[in-house]
C-alpha cells in the first residue's frame, strides 16, 4: 500500500515537472483522450523528425485508468497481456521488443515464438522472470487481474492500461497510447492515418449504395446464436458500409432465439466462427426453420475472420474490407 | 358394499390422476407452442398446427416464416423438451425404486456424467465418426453413459458380490466425481470451444430441431417399455432386493432390464439436451406425494408430469430474459433444488 | 417336503454352515436355534434361495432348489423377514398385494378378482384389514410385522420361512404371532421353518429344533431332547438351566446371572435368628432356594425370611394364608419373600443345631410337639383328616448347590431321620398304640444357597445326606425330649 502511494506521489511529481516544461493543458486532464495523447507526443514527433531518435525518455503517459505512469527508457522488454495490444505492437514495428504474450495471441505468426505468461489470469512469477521494462494491460481485464498488476507495479515495473475500445475512434486512441508507451509514436501516428484513409475510402464507396440496395445482415458469433449488437466494431462497420445489422436493437453481444432471427429474415448471414467450426455455412443451411430465410434461399452465407472484426487493432480495416466485399461484392469486389 | 366403494374410489382416483396429468401435458404443449420470443397470434399457431401438422386442408394463406417458426422451431423444441422431461422423470422414478433410495436419480449412478464425458470428448477432439456423422455427439454420449453404468456396476460387484443398493450408489458417486473432474480438466484444456461445452453442460433443448426429436424418440420408447414392464418388480424392489427375491422376482434378469431401460432413457436425454438436473429427482417425488408410490402408476404418471414440467420450464427459460435464453438446467435447478429441499424436510418429519 | 443333505455354505474361504443335514416334514414347525454367528440366518437364506450352496444339496418336494424358477419358488415358499423397510409410502393393501406377484402372468396383467379375494383373506387372517388403506409407516412395529405376515400368506405358500420373527415385538405380539403360526400350520398343513432367538419360544412352539453352533449341528430333535442344560451351556457358554414349564410339557430354559462374591462370611453365619414365644424368625441378606410344605411359599421358591410361628392349638381359620399374611404385616415383616410355617408346639423347646464340618455348612431347626403323633403304617385306622397345626417342623439350611432331585432326596433323608428319632424316643400313636413315625401335620423345609459346593445327591449315605440325617435326628430327639420334659413326662 505504501509503495503504491510512493509510486503515485513520485509519478505526480515527475509529471508536474514535465508538464511545467510542456504545455499546461496536459495536467488538467485525468481521463485519457486523444488530444492529450497527441499533445504529449508532439514534441517527441518533432524530435524524431529531427533524427534525434524517439529517445525522449523518461516520459509520463496517462493510461486508461487515469494513472500517470512514468517510463524511464524506451522499452525493450515489453509484455502484452491481451492479443489486440500484441498485434498493435507488431504493427508498430515493436515486435522485437515484445518478450511476453498470452496464450490467446495468434497474430502475427512470429508472436508464437514469444513466451506466454498465461491466459486471462497471467502468471505473475513468469511476468517478473522475463524482466520486462513495460507491461501493457487492458482496461477490460484490469479489474479482474488487479492484484497481479499491483504485484508487478510493486516490483517497480511500469504498467500501462490500454483503453477498451468499442468504437473505431477509440481504437485510434488505443493505438496512439500504445505507441506513446512503447516509444513508437511516429509509427502509431502513421498507422492511425493509414487506417483513417482506408476507412474513408470504404465509406466513400459505400455511399454509392442506394437505400434499395441496402441489405440486412445477421452476424452469427457462435452457433448458439450469439451475435454482435450495437456498440460493437461489427455494428459500426456494418453501418459504415451501409448494411443493416438486424441485431442492433440489443447492446453488446446478445443471444437471439432462432425464431427471432427467422422472423427478422436477414438477406446476408456472416459467421465469425468458421475457424473452429467446419462447414458453418452448411450447418446453417441445414437448419429446418431457416429454409425460407432469404440469406439461405439466395445462398448468401459467408464467414469472416473473427479477430479481424472484433480485435481492436490495425487489422480492423481488413475486417471492414472483407465484410464489404462479401456483402456488396458488386461495389467492393476487386 | 364398503369395499366396492373404496375400489371405485381408487379406480376413480387413478382416472382423475391420468386425466389431470394428460391435461397438464396438453396445456404445456399448447402454451409452449403458442408462446415464444416472437409474438404470433394464437389463432395463427392453431391454424399452422392444423394445416401443417395434421394436414387438414383449410385453404388458409399462411406466412411461410410463421410456419417455419411453429413447425420447425417451436414444435420440435417443445416435443424434445417433453421427451427429455419424460425420460429423466421415468429414469429417476426407476432408479429410486430400484435403489430403494429417494435421493437416487440418473446422476447418482454416474450415467449422466458418463454421457457428459462422451459429449465433451466429442466436442474437445472435434470427433466425427463415420456412419453416424453429425450425430456423433449424441451417439457417443449414449455409449459412454452405458459404459459408465457397466463400470459402476462392475466396480460395485468387485466391492461387494451381492451388490447392495448402497454399494451401487457409492460406486456411482465415486465415478461421478471422477468423471466430473475429468470434464473440468478437459474444459481447462480446451480453448475456443469452451463456451460450447459449458453451454452443453448446463443443458438446453434450443437449436436442436426434428433430427434430435427422432434421435431421442426410440430411446424414450424402448426405455419406457422396459421400465413399464417392470413396474411390479420395481414395487417389490422398493422393499429391498432380498424381499424382491423372496417375492419371486428374478433379480438377475429384472435388475438388468431396469438398469438398461433407465440408462437408455437417461443416455438419450443427456445426448440431446446435455445435463439437465433435478428433473429425475423432483418429478418422481412430486408424483409420489400426490398419487402414491405404486410404480404401476408412478412410472406413467411421472412420465407425463416430467414431460409437462420440462416443456413449461423451457418456456420460462426462453421467454424470461428474451431474447437471451437461459440454460434450461439453470431453471430446473432453481425450481428443483428448493422443492427438493422441502420434500427432504417433509420426509424427515414423517420419519421422526 | 424339504430335504437338506450335507449342506455347506460360506463366503469365500470361510465356511458358515458345515455339513448340515436334516429333513422337514409337511406341516411341521421346525426351529433353528443357536447363538449369534452360528450360521442360522445364513442357513435360512440358503433355504429361501438367496445364498449360493458350496456343497451338498437343498431339495424341495424332491426337486433341487436351484431348478425352481423365481416365481415358481415364491408360490411354494414365503419368507417373513425381521423387517422390510422401504423409503416410500405404500398403503398396507399394496404391500400385501405384492404377495400376489408370483401369480401374475404376462407383462400387462394386473390383479384378478381371485387375487383380490386372497389379499382380503390374508388381511383378515392377520387382523390387519382395519388399516389396509393406511401407509405402512404409520403402523406400530407389531402391526407392521402382521402386515408382512399377511403379504407372506398372500403368496399362499406351502412353506413359510421365518427369520427371527419376534425380534422387534413385545411379548404379547410375540405370543399372538406364534399362536397364529401354530394355528395355520395345523389348519393349512403349512410347513414352518423358523430361526428363533428365544429358546423358550422354540421349545414352546416347535415340533423339532435344530441346535447349531459354529455352523455345525449340535442337536436335532424334539425340543425336550434338544433343550438340555449341557447342550445349551456348551453352545451358549453362559450359565443356564433347563427346567419344566409349569403348565405345558415343554422345557423351560432359564439363565443364571453371575453371582458376585460380596464377602467371605458364610451365608449360614449371616443368618439372623429371632426367637421368642411368638415365632422363630430367620432372616438372611441373600435368598435361599427352598422346597417346603409351608403355609406360605410352599413348593420350590426363593426366600430370605423364614418364620415358624406359634399358634394356639385350637387355632382355626378359613383362610390360613390370608391370616398369616395379616399376622406378618402386623409384625412389620414384608410378606412376599417370607416362607411361613405354623406350630402349636412351644417354641422354647425348638432346637437349632449347626454342623461345622469342612464344606458341610448346615443349620437345622426343629420344633416338636408330639400330641398328635401318627404311625404312618396304620394311619388308615385314623378317623377322617382334620387340619391341625403341625407339630414337628423341620428346617434344613444347606450351603451349597443342589439340583432339584437332591432336594427331594434330602427331604427323604430328613423324614427318615425324623421317623427314627420318633422311634428312639418311643413316641406312640395315641389311637393305634404303635410307635409313631411323625405327627399328622408335620412340615418340612430344605433350603440351599445354590452357590458354592455342588451336592448332586442328598440321599442318606451321601456326604451331605449323612450330615443332614445326623443333625435332624439329633435335633428332633432333643426337641422331643424338651417337649416331654415340659409335659412332665
Amino acid at each position: 500500500m505504501f509503495k503504491k502511494w510512493n509510486v503515485l506521489v513520485a509519478a505526480m511529481m515527475v509529471a508536474l515537472i514535465i508538464t511545467a516544461c510542456g504545455e499546461s493543458e496536459g495536467t488538467e486532464e485525468v481521463e485519457p483522450n486523444i488530444e492529450q495523447g497527441e499533445a504529449t507526443t508532439e514534441e517527441g514527433n518533432e524530435e524524431s523528425a529531427d533524427g534525434t531518435a524517439t529517445d525522449d525518455f523518461p516520459r509520463t503517459v496517462t493510461d486508461a485508468l487515469g494513472d500517470e505512469v512514468t517510463i524511464d527508457e524506451k522499452p525493450e522488454r515489453m509484455i502484452s497481456l491481451i492479443p489486440s495490444i500484441t498485434e498493435t505492437l507488431y504493427s508498430l514495428d515493436q515486435g522485437d521488443n515484445v518478450v511476453g504474450r498470452t496464450d490467446w495471441d495468434n497474430y502475427p505468426e512470429e508472436v508464437l515464438e514469444v513466451e506466454s505468461v498465461g491466459d486471462m489470469t497471467f502468471d505473475v512469477e513468469r511476468v517478473l522472470s522475463l524482466q520486462p521494462d513495460l507491461v501493457l494491460s487492458h482496461e477490460s481485464n484490469a479489474h479482474s487481474s488487479e492484484e497481479g498488476l499491483e504485484q508487478i507495479r510493486s516490483a517497480g515495473i511500469p504498467v500501462v492500461v490500454i483503453n477498451d475500445a468499442t468504437s473505431i475512434d477509440a481504437v485510434y486512441e488505443a493505438i496512439t497510447l500504445i505507441g506513446e508507451a512503447s516509444g513508437a509514436d511516429e509509427q502509431a501516428e502513421n498507422t492511425v492515418e493509414e487506417m483513417k484513409e482506408r476507412f474513408a475510402a470504404v465509406e466513400e464507396k459505400a455511399s454509392e449504395i442506394s437505400e434499395e440496395e441496402r441489405v440486412s445482415v445477421w452476424i452469427e458469433v457462435s452457433d448458439e446464436l450469439y451475435t454482435a449488437g450495437s456498440n460493437t466494431f461489427i455494428d459500426e462497420m456494418l453501418s459504415m458500409i451501409n448494411a443493416d445489422n438486424i441485431a442492433n436493437t440489443e447492446d453488446g453481444w446478445p443471444q437471439f432465439t432462432e425464431e427471432e432471427v427467422v422472423t427478422l429474415n436477414p438477406e446476408v448471414i456472416i459467421t465469425t466462427y468458421g475457424y473452429y467450426v467446419e462447414d458453418a455455412d452448411e450447418k446453417i443451411k441445414d437448419r429446418a426453420a431457416w429454409q425460407d430465410v432469404e440469406a439461405v434461399v439466395n445462398d448468401r452465407i459467408y464467414d469472416v475472420q473473427s479477430d479481424e472484426v472484433t480485435r481492436s487493432g490495425p487489422r480492423l480495416i481488413k475486417g471492414v474490407e472483407e465484410l464489404a466485399s462479401v456483402i456488396y461484392p458488386e461495389v467492393f469486389g476487386e | 358394499m364398503r369395499q366396492s366403494f373404496i375400489q371405485r374410489y381408487l379406480a376413480n382416483n387413478h382416472f382423475i390422476a391420468y386425466t389431470s396429468v394428460i391435461l397438464f401435458c396438453a396445456f404445456a404443449l399448447i402454451i409452449s407452442i403458442g408462446k415464444g420470443s416472437v409474438e404470433l397470434p394464437f389463432s395463427t399457431v392453431i391454424l399452422i398446427v392444423l394445416t401443417e401438422g395434421l394436414h387438414i386442408p383449410l385453404g388458409v394463406e399462411l406466412d411461410p416464416m410463421h410456419i417455419n417458426i411453429v413447425m420447425e422451431i417451436r414444435l420440435p423444441r417443445t416435443l424434445l423438451a417433453m421427451m427429455v422431461g419424460a425420460c429423466l422423470a421415468v429414469a429417476g422414478a426407476a432408479f429410486q425404486g430400484f435403489l430403494k433410495n429417494p435421493l437416487a436419480d440418473p446422476y447418482t449412478l454416474g450415467v449422466s456424467s458418463g454421457a457428459a464425458v462422451g459429449a465433451v470428448v466429442v466436442l474437445f477432439f472435434g470427433l466425427s465418426l463415420p456412419l453416424v456423422g453429425r450425430f456423433t455427439l449424441p451417439f457417443v454420449s449414449i455409449i459412454t453413459g452405458f459404459l459408465t453404468l457397466f463400470v459402476v456396476i462392475g466396480f460395485a460387484r468387485v466391492v461387494q458380490r451381492s451388490m447392495s443398493a448402497e454399494t451401487i450408489i457409492l460406486a456411482g458417486i465415486i465415478f461421478s466425481s471422477f468423471l466430473g473432474a475429468f470434464i473440468s480438466l478437459m474444459i481447462s484444456l480446451t480453448g475456443d470451444e469452451l463456451r460450447q461445452i459449458i453451454n452443453w453442460l448446463m443443458g438446453s433443448v434450443a437449436l436442436r430441431g426434428w433430427s434430435y426429436v427422432w434421435m431421442i424418440l426410440p430411446c424414450f420408447v424402448i426405455g419406457f417399455i422396459l421400465l413399464f414392464f417392470n413396474r411390479h418388480e420395481l414395487n417389490a424392489l422398493a422393499f429391498g432386493e432380498e424381499t424382491a427375491r423372496q417375492l419371486g422376482v428374478n433379480l438377475k434378469v429384472r435388475k438388468l432390464m431396469i438398469l438398461l431401460g433407465a440408462t437408455v432413457v437417461t443416455g438419450g436425454a443427456v445426448a440431446v439436451s446435455g445435463t439437465i438436473g433435478f428433473v429425475g429427482l423432483v418429478i418422481p417425488h412430486l408424483t409420489r406425494l400426490i398419487w402414491g408410490s405404486d410404480h404401476r402408476h408412478l412410472i406413467p404418471l411421472s412420465m407425463f408430469v416430467g414431460a409437462g414440467f420440462l416443456a413449461l420450464t423451457d418456456l420460462v427459460a426462453r421467454t424470461l430474459l428474451a431474447p437471451t435464453e437461459l440454460p434450461i438446467g439453470v431453471i430446473t435447478a432453481m425450481i428443483g433444488a428448493p422443492v427438493f429441499a422441502l420434500i427432504l424436510l417433509r420426509q424427515r418429519k414423517i420419519v421422526s | 417336503m424339504i430335504t437338506i443333505d450335507n449342506l455347506t455354505l460360506g463366503y469365500g474361504e470361510k465356511k458358515v454352515i458345515e455339513s448340515v443335514s436334516f429333513a422337514v416334514e409337511k406341516g411341521e414347525i421346525f426351529g433353528i436355534v443357536g447363538p449369534n454367528g452360528s450360521g442360522k440366518t445364513t442357513l435360512l437364506k440358503a433355504i429361501s434361495g438367496g445364498q449360493d450352496v458350496k456343497e451338498g444339496s437343498i431339495e424341495i418336494n424332491q426337486r433341487s432348489l436351484a431348478s425352481y424358477h423365481s416365481k415358481e419358488l415364491a408360490k411354494i415358499m414365503a419368507v417373513l423377514p425381521q423387517q422390510s423397510e422401504t423409503a416410500f409410502t405404500y398403503a398396507v393393501w399394496d404391500v400385501v398385494a405384492l404377495g400376489r406377484y408370483p401369480y401374475q402372468k404376462g407383462w400387462l396383467q394386473g390383479l384378478t378378482a381371485e387375487d383380490k379375494d386372497i389379499i382380503h383373506k390374508a388381511l383378515i387372517q392377520t387382523g390387519t384389514e382395519a388399516f389396509k388403506d393406511k401407509p405402512l409407516q404409520a403402523l406400530s412395529g407389531g402391526e407392521r410385522q402382521r402386515v408382512l405376515l399377511a403379504r407372506a400368506l398372500a403368496q399362499e405358500p406351502e412353506i413359510l420361512l421365518l427369520d427371527e420373527p419376534t425380534n422387534h415385538l413385545d411379548v404379547s405380539y410375540q405370543m399372538s404371532l406364534m399362536n397364529s403360526l401354530k394355528q395355520w400350520s395345523r389348519d393349512r398343513n403349512l410347513t414352518v421353518i423358523a430361526v428363533l432367538h428365544d429358546l423358550n419360544m422354540a421349545s414352546l412352539y416347535c415340533d423339532r429344533v435344530l441346535l447349531l453352533d459354529e455352523g455345525q449341528t449340535i442337536a436335532l430333535n424334539e425340543p425336550r431332547h434338544v433343550m438340555k442344560t449341557d447342550h445349551l451351556i456348551h453352545v451358549y457358554k453362559t450359565p443356564l438351566e433347563c427346567g419344566e414349564h409349569p403348565s405345558v410339557p415343554s422345557p423351560l430354559i432359564t439363565f443364571v446371572p453371575e453371582q458376585n462374591q460380596e464377602n467371605n462370611l458364610s451365608p449360614i453365619d449371616q443368618l439372623a435368628i429371632d426367637r421368642n414365644e411368638k415365632w422363630i424368625k430367620v432372616t438372611s441378606p441373600t435368598r435361599w432356594k427352598a422346597l417346603s410344605s409351608a403355609v406360605l411359599g410352599a413348593g420350590f421358591s426363593w426366600h430370605n425370611t423364614f418364620v415358624n410361628r406359634h399358634v394356639h392349638k385350637d387355632y382355626q381359620c378359613d383362610d390360613v394364608e390370608e391370616e398369616f399374611k395379616h399376622f406378618l404385616e402386623a409384625h412389620h415383616v414384608s410378606g412376599t419373600d417370607v416362607l411361613g410355617m405354623m406350630t402349636a408346639a412351644m417354641l422354647e423347646d425348638g432346637t437349632i443345631l449347626r454342623s461345622n464340618e469342612k464344606d458341610m455348612n448346615l443349620l437345622v431347626m426343629v420344633t416338636a410337639g408330639t400330641s398328635n403323633a401318627v404311625d404312618a403304617a396304620r394311619a388308615h385306622e385314623h378317623p377322617s383328616f382334620v387340619q391341625q397345626i403341625g407339630t414337628i417342623n423341620t428346617w434344613v439350611f444347606i450351603e451349597g448347590k443342589l439340583p432339584e432331585s437332591a432336594y427331594v432326596q434330602a427331604l427323604m433323608t430328613v423324614t427318615e431321620a425324623k421317623a427314627k428319632a420318633m422311634h428312639d424316643e418311643e413316641i406312640m400313636d395315641a389311637s393305634t398304640q404303635t410307635i409313631a413315625t411323625g405327627t399328622s401335620t408335620d412340615s418340612v423345609m430344605i433350603a440351599a444357597t445354590q452357590e458354592g459346593t455342588k451336592f448332586p445327591y442328598a440321599g442318606t449315605i451321601t456326604p451331605i445326606g449323612k450330615v443332614v440325617a445326623k443333625l435332624v435326628y439329633d435335633a428332633t430327639r432333643e426337641a422331643i425330649v424338651r417337649n416331654k420334659r415340659r409335659r412332665g413326662l
